[in-house]
């Protein structure tokens, strides 16, 4: 990624330069502490005992500092690694087949010579104002398509979403006319067309859908909860969400205030501490791994380079 | 035009579609299997369903799953309360989101930048029940954080638990916080997709660094800003759960203020889990939404065609 | 470099995919066991006439998480099943956070299973009746193929569990009390110089005078306590979990239901609330606070902690363990009453409608709930390993981190008749305090009234019932909890958003049925 004005180096630095500059560390400044320091209180959290939060809230610092709530995320490490294992395969495995998916199809969508290209958007956007709920969706991985317990069930509810093709179809729009028709002057198919033109020249957005079909793949405990019983196929975000998810539903029974004393006494809760302990181990290679996707936020795409 | 005819010409136009199909049909496919087939589902809103019969065999029984919706009396308040949220949020997200790309192209320093931009990604990655967690933490009468502020400083304490009007600003500023991040990526790859020439043309004319921002980034990165427009105008009347269950809680104080259509749903449906009414508030939404989405569309068309989602 | 991170890619997304189709294949050929015959043949006579000779595995779906021991546990118990019935039994668990979505999801996907661990409200057990979801159990049925179950469940348990004249559960069997108690700091007592805690009244002084020492003196308001006293109690399937319409449960002979608004109590009780309130009894933040109840007793910010006494119990030897000063000590704030029984129905088994072997399914119902053996099994675990008996009906825990004491879902068949209770070695005063209470509780149990085996059927109210529960949050909760800034126009609100809400509909529908149901008695 680079500034807009390193690109014009010929720019004095006036005082419009300055004042924008002040605005822009600034705020962007502001933004940052307002982003970090909410993390920042996670992570201390994270290392902090259960009796000091439940005690005084959340701090910058631990409080009474302790490893205990990642003890119990990595209590069977055997079992974290083939999550983590698991979950980075997929992330890998949709994100390439979903970006791959989606351009294609957005790249039809987008060429303006294709008179049906609104028909079309409209019968992909159609599908997320209206669905039918959970049961006949249920019904269909488990019973139409047989799909239980396997990791295609994992795969293929996220491959495919309307938004990320809208998104994609927005940025080839962006693209001049003039360059896919020189493309096609040169006699390129469409195919070659999209992969030798087109994709080069949206880069950006290719990182950014890709970025948001990794994500989607990253943070997806649902499907595995519906469809997934096997615990050795369990994702991260599953495996995690299971503990959370315990204490929540838990919770929510003894706040009913219905449950007989035996329930009540039955299950050792886990913890504050613990979800937070789970939110860092689960942002950690996210973040480790954002530098790789910002080297594509380049700017300068000239489009005289590509004619000539 | 006689039928053959248009048949003739329906056929010569596939023939002529022919590689543009081809590369549709994957996804094409994907999309009657994935999201047309479960949509039968919709007819459970008209349906008494009941295991034995299921979605099919299950007895209609008219409009009475959408009765309970309106005899709450709460239908208009949580209804406006889901569409003024959605606006809000729309405005404010896209404000921001768009002053932070553009701000943050301008940074010089590399690493400041690529760090900032990291940072701002961190809050998507926290859930909403960690957030309403720390919300707690922050605006509770006995510990939080804001009171401890306030009476350090010699104030009176604020019980924002039970002050309702000052929860569409929390709100609003959480959603914007949790989005800042992901969704400024969308307007920095659209940013980075300008062909340079235009700016270096623009800097030729003497435009000062605000006269390029508002007359060449904004204008070049309107598909984007449009199209992510209408896509959240598709949502309009359906509300973020997660966030307001966990922000706002059993707190019935509050609702007046915060209740959406899909909270009070949830209460109401929590002990029947019944199937029908909940399809019915589903699809309630959804037709809502689709005649707002359409009338949008169709004043962005008359603006320029090719920003239209359909 | 490049390509062959290319080529990694390729090879993990081959991986991928191969070993999603090879899962998907092996998902659905589940493999069926041969049947294990021979030695039962000339069992049939034994089992009511019967048919055993078949092996059947059959499938139960339990609730919360699969401890470490379990399937050893398990093992045990399927070798006394398949010697006895010819049959055994795999266990499945939908955890704390997923059974309301996934218990469900169970009955519309047909999925084939046979036993189900349920329990009213909570546990779905209407909600899956009114969907068609269980097997409807008449008596015939269970004095067939469970007849110890029969013998053991009083009948008002299986009152409580017919909907519309029909059984579709076995309620466990133990006398748990419906009351909750008060575990309260002995030193703040001593300190406001109050002795005692035994009505209303003392109750509030208490309340006040913990809020003059800067104390909260509970989490939130105590509404339950204060119905009580007045000899009400919540009606079984009314709305907001029985709360809005209450009946008299101390007078057998009063077959009236009081539903809230029309009820002077009602009013009189939130204005005490309010009063409390802003004396700053407990936190204005009450209601959304996620914070569990015990925490409150235990960092020492409440004084007090309104519970059942078992968790009070727990909790308060908890709190004395770790601050001896504290004395905390169990009370009863509502002495005056004879105690209720809970519902039986707040734990229980049902059968899957789509069950190939109800039959034998209710037949290892029958061992589990009557056979002390698997009974003791399910509760503590291994004997010797993790637990041993004391006399006859004690155990003395050995080791319980991998199994744990009732902790395994087995509130389903609990069983007062062969119940153990827990030996203790060094008795403190607290336990003398609850054996003391619990004793004289088991000596004044309240007189059965005809609703307490009653439980109202919505099935003909579901859009009044709906509506009311969307709208009574808004101002029911604040009330009860006196935080409302002006309590007679919150209740006129609460009041016409209910009768708009229909809950006129409710209380006729539910009127019919009670009557209809005390006529049957």
């Amino acid at each position: 990624m680079a500034a807009i004005s390193d690109h014009l180096g010929k720019v004095k630095k006036g005082k419009d330069v300055i004042a924008l500059n002040v605005i822009a560390y600034g705020f962007c400044g502001f933004m940052v502490l307002i982003c970090l320091v909410p993390f920042l209180m996670i992570l201390a959290g994270s290392f902090s005992s259960e009796a000091a939060v439940a005690q005084n809230g959340f701090s910058l610092l631990p409080q009474d500092f302790s490893m205990e709530a990642y003890k119990t995320v990595f209590k069977e490490p055997v079992v974290v690694f083939r999550a983590y294992a698991t979950t980075i395969c997929l992330t890998l495995a949709g994100t390439i087949f979903g970006l791959a998916l989606q351009t294609m199809t957005a790249y039809v969508l987008a060429r303006k010579e294709f008179e049906w290209r609104n028909a079309f958007s409209f019968f992909f956007y159609f599908t997320t104002l209206f669905s039918g709920g959970l049961v006949p969706y249920y019904l269909l991985i488990r019973q139409t398509l047989h799909l239980a317990d396997s990791y295609l069930a994992l795969l293929l509810p996220l491959v495919f979403s309307v938004y990320n093709l809208l998104i994609m179809k927005s940025y080839i729009i962006g693209i001049p006319d003039s360059l896919i028709d020189a493309a096609k002057i040169d006699g390129c198919g469409e195919f070659r067309t999209l992969v030798q033109v087109v994709v080069p020249l949206i880069k950006p957005a290719l990182a950014t859908v890709g970025l948001f079909i990794a994500l989607t793949y990253w943070n997806d405990w649902y499907n595995a909860m519906l469809y997934i019983r096997t615990e050795d196929k369990y994702p991260l975000q599953y495996f995690l969400y299971q503990k959370i998810n315990d204490i929540e539903g838990y919770k929510k029974l003894i706040a009913n205030g219905t449950v007989s004393g035996a329930v009540v006494n039955s299950v050792s809760l886990p913890t504050q501490t613990l979800k937070m302990a789970l939110t860092i181990v689960v942002t950690g290679p996210i973040i480790l791994a954002y530098p790789f996707v910002q080297k594509y936020f380049v700017q300068g795409i000239t489009i005289g380079a590509v004619k000539g | 035009m006689n039928r053959k005819k248009g048949l003739k010409g329906f056929l010569k136009k596939v023939y002529k579609y022919r590689t543009f199909l081809l590369m549709l049909l994957p996804a094409v496919v994907y999309t009657l299997i994935f999201a047309y087939y479960p949509m039968t589902g919709i007819v459970l809103a008209f349906k008494k369903y009941t295991y034995a019969g299921g979605i099919w065999g299950s007895d209609w029984n008219g409009f009475e799953n959408f009765k309970f919706f309106f005899q709450s009396g709460q239908a208009g308040l949580v209804t406006r309360n889901t569409v003024l949220y959605n606006v809000a949020f729309i405005i404010t997200n896209t404000v921001t989101q768009i002053a932070v790309a553009i701000l943050l192209t301008e940074i010089h320093n590399k690493h400041y930048r690529k760090t900032a931009q990291s940072i701002m990604l961190l809050p998507y990655f926290i859930s909403w029940v960690i957030v309403g967690v720390m919300t707690f933490n922050i605006f509770s009468s006995d510990y939080g954080f804001m009171n401890r502020l306030i009476t350090a400083f010699g104030g009176e304490k604020i019980a924002f638990y039970t002050t309702p009007q000052v929860w569409p600003f929390i709100l609003i500023f959480f959603n914007l916080w949790k989005g800042v991040g992901y969704g400024s990526v969308m307007y920095l790859a659209a940013i980075m997709g300008i062909d340079t020439s235009i700016y270096e043309a623009a800097s030729i004319d003497g435009a000062n660094v605000f006269q390029r921002i508002f007359k060449v980034t904004i204008p070049m990165i309107m598909p984007t800003t449009i199209i992510l427009f209408l896509l959240s105008v598709g949502g309009i009347f359906k509300g973020n759960f997660d966030m307001f269950y966990n922000l706002v809680g059993s707190n019935g104080l509050l609702y007046n203020y915060t209740d959406v259509i899909d909270t009070l749903t949830f209460r109401a449906l929590i002990s029947s889990n019944n199937f029908g009414m909940s399809a019915a508030i589903g699809l309630f939404q959804s037709v809502l939404c689709f005649a707002t989405v359409v009338m949008v569309n169709r004043l962005v068309g008359r603006y320029d065609r090719d920003y239209t989602l359909f | 470099m490049k390509k062959s991170m290319r080529r990694v890619m390729a090879l993990l997304l081959s991986a991928v995919i191969t070993t999603g189709m090879l899962g998907g294949c092996g998902g659905s050929a589940e493999k069926t066991k041969a049947p294990a015959q021979g030695a039962v043949e000339q069992q049939s006579e034994k089992n009511n006439g019967a048919d055993i000779s078949e092996h059947v595995e059959l499938k139960m779906y339990l609730l919360g998480d699969r401890t470490a021991d379990f399937d050893e546990v398990y093992a045990e118990i399927n070798k006394i099943l398949e010697e006895k019935l010819n049959a055994s039994v795999s266990v499945d668990f939908l955890s704390w956070g997923e059974h309301d979505t996934k218990y469900s999801l169970l009955f519309s996907g047909g999925e084939d299973f046979d036993l189900i661990f349920t329990a009213t409200s909570w546990g779905h057990y209407e909600q899956t009746v009114a969907l068609g979801g269980f097997y409807p159990m008449s008596e015939e049925f269970i004095k067939t193929y469970a007849p110890d179950i029969w013998n053991t469940v009083p009948e008002i348990a299986w009152n409580q569990a017919k909907i519309d004249g029909t059984a579709y559960m076995v309620p466990n069997y133990q006398n748990e009390f419906g009351q909750d108690v008060l575990a309260v700091r002995g030193d703040l007592m001593e300190k406001y110089g109050i002795s005692e805690i035994k009505n209303w009244d003392q109750l509030l002084e208490f309340y006040k005078a913990c809020a003059a020492d800067g104390m909260y003196a509970s989490q939130k308001g105590p509404w339950y306590q204060y119905f009580q006293s007045q000899g009400l109690t919540i009606t079984g399937g009314a709305p907001k979990d029985g709360e809005l319409i209450l009946y008299h449960t101390q007078d057998p002979d009063d077959l009236s239901f009081t539903y809230l608004l029309d009820w002077d109590g009602f009013s009189d009780y939130c204005y005490q609330m309010k009063e409390l309130a802003d004396l700053g009894c407990w936190s204005p933040d009450v209601l959304n606070s996620s914070e569990e109840r015990q925490i409150g007793l235990l960092t020492g910010r409440t004084a007090g902690m309104i519970w059942n006494i078992g968790s009070c119990k727990t909790y308060a030897a908890e709190a004395n363990a770790a601050n001896p000063d504290w004395k905390v000590t169990l009370v009863d704030p509502v002495s005056g009453q004879d105690k209720k029984v809970n519902s039986y129905i707040n734990n229980g088994v049902a059968i899957n409608v789509n069950s190939k072997n109800p039959e034998r399914a209710m037949m290892v119902l029958n061992e589990f709930y009557t056979n002390p053996q698997i009974n003791d099994l399910t509760r503590f675990g291994i004997p010797g390993k993790h637990w041993e008996a004391v006399g006859e009906d004690q155990y003395k825990v050995i080791d319980e981190s991998n199994y744990g004491v009732d902790s395994n879902c087995n509130w389903g068949w609990m069983n007062e008749n062969i119940k153990r209770t827990e030996y203790i070695e060094d008795r403190t005063a607290l336990d003398d305090t609850y054996d003391a209470m619990m004793e004289e509780w088991n000596g004044r149990v309240k007189a059965e009234h005809v609703y307490d085996g009653f439980n109202f059927d919505p099935t003909n109210v579901t859009t009044q019932m709906a509506a009311v529960e969307a709208a009574v949050s808004t101002y029911y909760d604040p009330l009860i909890n006196g935080l409302v800034s002006d309590v007679e126009a919150s209740l006129e609100e609460l009041n016409l958003a209910m009768e708009s809400a229909g809950i006129r509909d409710i209380l006729a529908e539910l009127v019919e049925q009670a009557e209809d149901y005390a006529a049957s008695r």
